[in-house]
C-alpha cells in the first residue's frame, strides 16, 4: 500500500512541476488522437447519414460489417497498417512506418466505424419530420441533411467523443506503428506501457492519471456543450 | 403576376402507395391569389395532394404544372420549391431558439443576416408572438408551435401557402389567429393559400372555393347543402334563390349549411313546429346503400336523405313536386 502511496505523491509532483516526458506524451497524444477523430468525423458523418438516408441493396450487411468494426481489437489494426506501410509493404515507399502520420492512420481505421455507427443511431433516431419540414420549406436535399445533423447534433457529439476517448487511451496501434520512440512517437499509453515494464511505476502513474484527466475533460466539455 | 396563367394544373394525377390507389385528380386547375380549401376527412387523399403541389411527392402518373411551367424532370425543382411554403400537420420546430427556426428558410435563400432577423421578428409578430424570438423551441405550448411554424413559412414570403390542417389539436385562440392571418396574408400580399381540413365548417368560412375530397378523388360537387347569402338580423336568410328562416341575429353576409340528414321530404306540405316548408321539384334520386339521397330544386338544389323505407313508401319520382321541411335550429351557421 505505501508503495501504491508513494508512488502517487511522486506521480502528482511530477505532473505538478510540469515533467518534460509528461508534457511530450501529452502533446503527441492529443495531436495524434484529434487529428486522427477529425479526419474519421469528416468521413465517418457524411458516410453515417448517407447510409441512414439513403436505401440500397446489401445495406442491412454494411450495417452488420460497421457494428462489427466499431470492436476492432487494436493491434489488429496496428498488424494490419503495419504489413502496408513497413518497408517490403504496398505503401513502403511512403517511408510512413514509426511516424506520427502512421499512427494517425491506424488510429483513423480505429475510430471510423465507431464514428460511422454513433452518426447512424443518432441520425436514425432524429425526428422523422426533420426533412419533410426542411424540404417543405423549400430546402435542397444538402440544406436538408445539414439540418437533420443539427438536430443530431448531441448525438454527434457523443459520436466524437466516444471517438476521442477510443483513439487517446489505445495502445497497440501506437505502439506497432509509432515504435514508442522518445520524443518523437511515444505517446501517454505507450510510455505507460513501457514505464510500467521497467518499474518506473511512479512516471507511468503520473502519465496514467494525465490520460484519465484528458478523458474526463473532453467528456465534461462535450456535456457542457449539450446541455447549451 | 398574370392572372391568366394557373397557379396549379394537374391532369390525369394518380399517386400510389404499395400498389393502393391514394389519390386520382383528372384534372384541377388552381387560380393565383385565391384562399383553396381541401376538404375531407382523414384518408381521402388530402395530404397527399398537399404533398404534390408542395413538389415534395412525384405523382404516380400524370402532370403538374406549376406558374405555367410543366414539370418534367422532379430531381431538379429547386427554384419552383423555393416559391412554396408548407407546413405539415404536426410541424416540426428545430431545436434551437424561436427566432432561429423562423429565419432558417431565409437563410436557405441567400437572405443577409440583418434581413433574416428584421423579417423573422416580422412574421412573429403577424402571428402574435412577438417578444417569443429567444425563448426556446422545445418549450412552446402546442398551440403556439403551430404558430411558429406558420411564422417560419410566412417569413419567406412565398407564392403559396400550403397548410396541412392548419387547426388540428390546436386550441380555439389559436385557430383564430391562424385564420385571421391566412385571410390577412391573401388580402394583403395576395398570397395563395390551399389548406386541407376536415373542418368544412372551416373550409367554407375561409376558402374561395372548397375542394371536398373523397377517397381520394375530388367529389364534383360538395354533397352539403350550403346556403350563402343575406340575414336580415331578424331570422330570415336570402341567397337571392331561396329564403330560409334562421336562428341567429346576425346581419349582413352568412355562410349556413344543412345537414341533408335533417330534411323531411313529403308530399303535401307538413303542419309542424318546423319554420321552413318549402315547396320544389325532385331532380334525382340516388342510391346510397341503406338511404337514398334526393335531389331537390327549391330555388336551389338541396340533398336530402332519407331511409330506403320512406323512399319507397313515399313513391315519387324524379320531376314530382314535394315538400322540403326542416327546423330553423336545423340551419347551422358556418
Amino acid at each position: 500500500m505505501e508503495y501504491i502511496w508513494e508512488s502517487l505523491t511522486t506521480a502528482l509532483s511530477l505532473i505538478w512541476s510540469l515533467d518534460s516526458q509528461v508534457l511530450e506524451a501529452v502533446s503527441v497524444s492529443l495531436e495524434v488522437s484529434i487529428l486522427a477523430v477529425l479526419l474519421a468525423s469528416l468521413v465517418g458523418i457524411p458516410l453515417g447519414t448517407l447510409l441512414v438516408s439513403r436505401r440500397f441493396f446489401g445495406r442491412r450487411l454494411v450495417m452488420t460489417v460497421i457494428n462489427t468494426l466499431m470492436g476492432l481489437p487494436t493491434v489488429a489494426v496496428g498488424l494490419g497498417v503495419y504489413g502496408l506501410i513497413s518497408r517490403q509493404g504496398p505503401l513502403g515507399g511512403l517511408e510512413l512506418l514509426f511516424s506520427l502520420p502512421a499512427i494517425v492512420i491506424g488510429q483513423f481505421i480505429l475510430v471510423t466505424p465507431i464514428v460511422i455507427g454513433l452518426t447512424v443511431s443518432a441520425v436514425a433516431s432524429a425526428d422523422a419530420r426533420v426533412v419533410p419540414t426542411a424540404r417543405a420549406l423549400g430546402a435542397s436535399d444538402f440544406q436538408a441533411s445539414l439540418v437533420l445533423l443539427r438536430e443530431s447534433r448531441f448525438g454527434l457529439m457523443a459520436a466524437v467523443s466516444a471517438s476521442f476517448g477510443r483513439a487517446i487511451s489505445e495502445v497497440g496501434v501506437a505502439m506497432i506503428l509509432g515504435g514508442n520512440i522518445k520524443g518523437f512517437t511515444r505517446t501517454l499509453t505507450t510510455a505507460i506501457a513501457l514505464e510500467t515494464g521497467k518499474g518506473g511505476f511512479s512516471l507511468a502513474l503520473a502519465l496514467g492519471l494525465v490520460l484519465l484527466t484528458l478523458s474526463f475533460g473532453v467528456n465534461i466539455i462535450f456535456n457542457i456543450l449539450q446541455k447549451k | 403576376m398574370n392572372p391568366m396563367i394557373y397557379l396549379y394544373e394537374l391532369r390525369g394525377i394518380k399517386k400510389y402507395y404499395q400498389h393502393k390507389l391514394a389519390l386520382s385528380v383528372p384534372f384541377m386547375s388552381l387560380e393565383q391569389g385565391r384562399i383553396y380549401a381541401l376538404a375531407g376527412a382523414n384518408g381521402s387523399g388530402k395530404t397527399t395532394l398537399l404533398h404534390i403541389l408542395n413538389l415534395l411527392e412525384q405523382p404516380s402518373a400524370g402532370e403538374v404544372e406549376f406558374l405555367g411551367q410543366r414539370i418534367d424532370n422532379w430531381g431538379d425543382l429547386l427554384p419552383l420549391r423555393g416559391q412554396i411554403a408548407g407546413v405539415l400537420q404536426e410541424p416540426y420546430l428545430w431545436n434551437s431558439s424561436v427566432l432561429g427556426n423562423v429565419t432558417l428558410g431565409l437563410s436557405w435563400r441567400g437572405c443577409r443576416k440583418r434581413e433574416r432577423q428584421k423579417l423573422g421578428l416580422q412574421a412573429l409578430a403577424s402571428v402574435g408572438l412577438a417578444g417569443f424570438e429567444r425563448r426556446r423551441a422545445v418549450q412552446l405550448s402546442g398551440g403556439e408551435a403551430k404558430r411558429v411554424a406558420l411564422a417560419r413559412a410566412l417569413a419567406i414570403n412565398p407564392r403559396v401557402l400550403l397548410l396541412d390542417e392548419p387547426a388540428a389539436n390546436v386550441d380555439a385562440e389559436s385557430t383564430g389567429l391562424i385564420e385571421r392571418v391566412i385571410l390577412k396574408l391573401n388580402r394583403e400580399q395576395g398570397t395563395s393559400v390551399i389548406f386541407s381540413t376536415h373542418d368544412f365548417s372551416q373550409a367554407y368560412r375561409l376558402a374561395d372555393q372548397v375542394i371536398v375530397l373523397a377517397g381520394g378523388q375530388p367529389v364534383k360537387e360538395p354533397r352539403t347543402n350550403i346556403l350563402r347569402g343575406r340575414a336580415d338580423g331578424r331570422g330570415w336568410l336570402d341567397t337571392g334563390r331561396v329564403a330560409v328562416r334562421v336562428v341567429t341575429d346576425k346581419q349582413g353576409v352568412i355562410t349556413a349549411q344543412i345537414d341533408p340528414q335533417e330534411i323531411v321530404i313529403s308530399l303535401q306540405p307538413i303542419q309542424s313546429s318546423a319554420q321552413n316548408c318549402l315547396k320544389g321539384r325532385l331532380l334525382a334520386s340516388e342510391d346510397q346503400g341503406r338511404q337514398v339521397r334526393l335531389t331537390v330544386d327549391v330555388g336551389q338544389r338541396l340533398w336530402a336523405l332519407i331511409t330506403q323505407e320512406s323512399f319507397a313508401s313515399l313513391g315519387v319520382k324524379p320531376g314530382d313536386e314535394v315538400y322540403v321541411t326542416f327546423k330553423s335550429s336545423a340551419v347551422k351557421i358556418l
